[in-house]
């Protein structure tokens, strides 16, 4: 086991030399400002009344990125009553035909958007560059454009419009840019306005959220950002008049405690837990395919598995199986995020470096052309059994061996997203859940739409 | 608005003799396989696109609507509106038509439209725009008495599909018989007139003819059943074998 990563700048984790990497991605691309404040107030120091400034890290480095202004209960309350005010008086009256022509602007307006979105998540949660550009770009622009072709299609979805009311969006800095906008152009879709409740690493991709709603000619004020963390400003949110519905992203645990505070009122609410990944690989799986889809998720890390990740593989192929994964995680390249070249950027919390670290049961060098003090964690295979407990969130995977495939429903408890590989159905992937059957996002109009 | 002297020159338009009908079936057939093999997404973009170039050509529309059937200016302004206001409705459905009609996913292939003689624009729209949204092309036979709407819809499309997936055809001679006995499915649902010889050549070759729907307009078709005629029936093998 290796030592516990520091919070801050280290150099005790062993290194190797290898070729030096290329040129990194401009970070000025972000525009990262050097506070993120909620939307609606001006000048670069904490309004009054707002709370303390949580410090945002360069997970690459330790650096100080930038700092994120909490917001106030009562500032949080007058945000999200602006907000019902400007989709009240600007937005609601509005045909479905005329919301659906703003949201298309505000996709077409997002293509400028994609660039500054992916160096911001590389920057704040050590997103490799290119996943955000070549990945999260195009899916967010779907997302965007086909949230935007439900507004004039309500009563075809059987769903009613919800004029002038407000959804709260819950994002964390896992939240992904399409889940952002998908959540945000629905919500706009209904006539409903949005407020963005950031939390403090995903603040910055929600301020240029909704700066690019501000470009696209949506109403001021209608889609809005409060950053923050405060139990007491979230609460003045759950309690506001206006609110028509909440999406929220996170662990199962604190979804049922916001389902608890938003039960009384009666406010929907759309959770989406963090994605535990499981592939199943069965006799007759494609398996350069299962095993390249695997290293995707590998290397998406806890980006793309915040609930991580796991692989059931029947006993027949078990030894080829592992041996393809420990080849090719051993390849993926870590590095900055913001280099092109990198396939596994560093995990977006030092909590998770360390809970990463602690899994492995060898060390693992890192490479020493990486800037010390990042919460660097090498991706990797672990063999996993009846006693052994899944690995943490990060760039690494647990293996486990099936003896039959009767033992397949027992071990899939927990997972959100599960790919099945070979077996009854042919070759596959064969998606289940939630998420792989809603691609038109339809199950999200109708929870919040009613 | 445009007035005639202003009006940019057209190419020279199809007759809609056998020769002309039989080019432009070879064209859209060449030009499904191209637009069927996009996505939902990308067709809706497509057609997104189309709605921007009608859009801004909306005063030489408003024009040749008003020109081609006589109609007041408000009326034409309607038309056109409402030829826009579809556009961007189908350029959202097209990732979203297993919704609207579920169990259905099919390619429509080469559909042929007939458009009335007196609703030279909107009709052939709310005809051929489902077709395109579901992936597949349209020869279309515009208004014997006012074709110019049409085929100055057919250039809009062509500045954002590819080439051949709406051709349209003037209403000479038998072009409409030429074209049912062509195409396996002809929309002749927004002309209420004699359709007797159409019926014929549809039922000589083996092809349908989709009627006006029976004691109401056509342009009261929901969206589902607008293009629910031109989705074949879901091929569970097809399904069973997809990748997710």
């Amino acid at each position: 086991m290796t030592s516990p990563l520091p919070d801050r700048p280290d150099s005790g984790v062993p290194r190797v030399r290898r070729p030096p990497r290329r040129r990194l991605e401009d970070p000025a691309a972000a525009g990262l400002p050097a506070l993120c404040r909620a939307t609606g107030s001006d000048g670069d120091e904490p309004a009054a009344g707002a709370g303390a400034a949580h410090e945002l890290l360069d997970p690459a480095t330790g650096a100080l990125l930038t700092r994120v202004s909490e917001t106030s209960p009562a500032a949080a309350a007058a945000l999200l009553a602006r907000t019902a005010a400007s989709a009240r008086a600007d937005w609601a009256w509005l045909s479905g035909e005329d919301r659906a022509r703003h949201l298309y602007a505000l996709a077409t307006v997002l293509e400028a958007a994609v660039r500054p979105l992916a160096v911001t998540a590389a920057l704040v949660a050590g997103r490799p560059v290119r996943d955000g550009l070549d990945v999260d770009g195009p899916a967010l622009l779907d997302a965007t454009f086909s949230a935007a072709g439900w507004a004039d299609k309500l009563a075809a979805a059987g769903v009613r419009a919800r004029p002038g009311g407000v959804v709260v969006v819950v994002a964390t800095w896992r939240t992904p840019a399409a889940d952002l906008l998908a959540a945000t152009a629905t919500a706009l879709a209904l006539g409903c306005g949005v407020l963005l409740r950031a939390r403090p690493a995903a603040a910055p991709a929600a301020l240029l959220v909704a700066r690019a709603c501000a470009e696209a000619g949506l109403p001021a004020g209608l889609v809005g950002v409060a950053p923050g963390a405060d139990a007491a400003a979230d609460a003045a949110l759950w309690d506001a008049g206006d609110l028509a519905g909440v999406v929220a992203g996170g662990p199962a645990p604190e979804l049922r405690e916001l389902a608890l505070d938003l039960a009384d009122r009666g406010t929907p609410l759309v959770a989406q837990p963090d994605p535990a990944g499981v592939d199943v690989l069965l006799p007759g799986a494609d398996l350069p395919a299962a095993v390249a889809a695997v290293l995707r998720a590998v290397a998406g890390g806890a980006w793309r598995r915040p609930g991580g990740s796991r692989v059931l593989v029947a006993e027949a192929l078990a030894a080829e199986v592992l041996a393809r994964l420990t080849e090719g995680a051993a390849a993926l390249r870590v590095g900055h995020p913001l280099d092109r070249a990198t396939d596994v950027g560093p995990c977006p919390s030092a909590e998770l470096a360390r809970a990463a670290a602690s899994a492995r049961t060898r060390p693992a060098a890192v490479p020493a052309d990486l800037p010390e003090g990042g919460w660097w964690a090498l991706p990797g295979v672990l063999v996993t059994g009846p006693r052994s407990a899944p690995p943490p969130p990060g760039p690494l995977v647990g293996v486990r061996t099936l003896r039959s495939e009767a033992e397949v429903p027992a071990l899939l408890a927990g997972a959100d997203e599960v790919i099945v590989w070979g077996g009854r159905s042919g070759p596959g992937p064969h998606r289940a859940g939630d998420r792989a059957v809603d691609r038109t996002g339809l199950a999200l109009l109708r929870r919040l739409g009613g | 608005m445009a007035d005639a002297g202003a009006r940019p020159a057209l190419r020279p338009r199809a007759r809609g003799g056998g020769e002309d009908v039989r080019a432009a079936l070879t064209g859209a057939a060449r030009a499904a396989t191209a637009w069927w093999g996009q996505s939902g997404l990308q067709r809706g973009r497509a057609l997104l696109a189309v709605a921007a170039e009608l859009e801004s050509r909306r005063a030489q529309f408003v024009d040749e609507v008003r020109r081609g059937e006589g109609l007041r200016v408000t009326e034409a302004v309607a038309a056109v509106d409402a030829t826009v206001d579809d556009a961007v409705r189908w350029a959202g459905w097209a990732d979203k038509l297993d919704v609207l009609v579920p169990g259905r996913w099919g390619a429509p292939g080469v559909v042929g439209v007939l458009a009335p003689a007196a609703d030279a624009l909107l009709a052939p729209a709310r005809a051929a725009l489902p077709v395109l949204a579901a992936g597949g092309t349209v020869v279309l036979v515009a208004s014997p008495d006012a074709p110019r709407p049409a085929e100055l819809l057919g250039q809009a499309v062509a500045t954002a599909l590819p080439a051949g997936c709406l051709a349209v055809l003037h209403a000479d001679g038998a072009s409409a018989e030429e074209l049912a006995g062509a195409v396996a499915r002809l929309d002749a649902r927004w002309c209420p007139g004699d359709l007797r010889a159409v019926r014929r050549a549809a039922a000589a070759a083996g092809g349908t003819v989709l009627e006006p729907p029976a004691g109401r307009d056509a342009h009261a078709l929901d969206d589902a059943a607008r293009v629910a005629p031109h989705l074949p029936a879901e091929n569970p093998w097809l399904r069973a074998t997809s990748p997710a």
